[in-house]
C-alpha cells in the first residue's frame, strides 16, 4: 500500500526533474551531440547528465550557475563515451574528432538548409575550437563559464573561441546563407 | 595598427574587452581598411548564424522518452522494496 506522503514525495521529485529538464535539455543535448555526432549516444549522455545532477541535488543553489554546471557534466560524460567508443588508450589532452557530418558536408550544403550548413561548418572545426564556439556562441555562456566547462583557463578558452570563430567564418563566408 | 594586429584583437573587440585606447585604435583601423571591415562583418555574421541555427534539433518524442527514462531511473530506488518495511 502506498502512503499519501510517498505519492507526494514522488510527485515532488518528478516536478523537480521536469523543471530542470525543460529548462536545460536542449543545451545539454546539443553539447553531447556536438561531441558525439550521434543521437542515441547524445540521448544517453543527456539522461546520465540529468540523473547525476538531480542525484547531486542541492549542492547548487544559485540558479544562474545551473546551466554551466549541467553543461560541464554533459561535456565530461560525452568525452567519456567517446573514449569508450574508441576503446583505445587516450591521451588526456586529446579530444574528439571525425564527426559523422564530416562525411557529407557537400550534401549538407546542397540541402541549402541553414541549420545543416551551420552544423556542417561546426563539424569541420577542431574538437576544442568547436566546443568553445558551441559554448560561447551557440549556448551563450560567458567566457569564464566556457573555461570552467572546458576545464581550461580563461585565456585558453578565449583563444579557442577566437580560432573557432575564424574557422567558422571562413567556412560560412563562402556559403549563400545570409 | 596593422591588419594582423586587428585580426588578433577581433574577438576582444567583439566581446567589448579591449581597453579604451586599443579599442579606439582598432576602430580607426577598421574605418580605413575594407579588408578588416569585411572580416569583422563576416565574423559577426558567422557568430549570429551559430547563435540562431547552431543547435541540433531535438524531436518532441525523443525529449519525452528521455524525460520518462530519467524520472524512472531516479524514482526506481524509492519504489524498490526496502528491508525494514
Ligand atoms: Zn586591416
Amino acid at each position: 500500500m502506498r502512503l499519501a506522503a510517498e505519492d507526494s514525495a514522488a510527485s515532488g521529485l518528478r516536478h523537480r526533474i521536469e523543471t530542470l529538464f525543460v529548462a536545460h535539455v536542449e543545451a545539454v543535448y546539443n553539447v553531447a551531440h556536438r561531441v558525439l555526432w550521434n543521437r542515441a549516444d547524445a540521448e544517453d549522455v543527456t539522461q546520465r547528465t540529468f540523473v547525476k545532477a538531480i542525484t547531486r541535488g542541492e549542492q547548487l543553489r544559485d540558479t544562474r550557475r545551473v546551466r554551466p554546471w549541467l553543461l560541464q557534466i554533459a561535456y565530461r560524460e560525452a568525452i567519456t563515451v567517446l573514449r569508450q567508443r574508441r576503446d583505445v588508450p587516450t591521451d588526456p589532452g586529446e579530444l574528439p574528432e571525425t564527426p559523422v557530418l564530416d562525411a557529407a558536408p557537400d550534401d549538407a550544403a546542397v540541402a541549402s538548409d541553414v541549420r545543416s550548413i551551420v552544423g556542417a561548418a561546426l563539424a569541420r572545426l577542431s574538437p576544442d575550437e568547436r566546443m568553445a564556439v558551441v559554448l560561447r556562441d551557440v549556448e551563450g555562456l560567458p567566457m569564464n563559464d566556457v573555461a570552467d566547462v572546458l576545464g581550461v583557463g580563461v585565456s585558453a578558452a578565449k583563444m579557442r573561441v577566437h580560432r573557432g570563430r575564424a574557422s567558422l567564418r571562413d567556412r560560412l563566408a563562402t556559403k549563400e546563407v545570409r | 595598427m596593422r591588419c594582423e594586429d586587428m585580426a588578433e584583437r577581433l574577438t576582444d573587440l567583439m566581446e567589448g574587452r579591449l581597453d579604451p585606447d586599443e579599442e579606439a585604435a582598432a576602430l580607426a583601423h577598421l574605418a580605413g581598411c575594407v579588408h578588416c571591415e569585411t572580416v569583422l562583418a563576416d565574423t559577426r555574421d558567422a557568430v549570429q548564424l551559430a547563435q540562431d541555427h547552431g543547435r541540433v534539433e531535438l524531436a518532441d518524442e525523443d525529449r519525452a522518452r528521455m524525460l520518462d527514462s530519467i524520472v524512472g531511473q531516479l524514482a526506481a530506488p524509492r519504489d524498490a522494496p526496502s528491508a525494514d518495511r
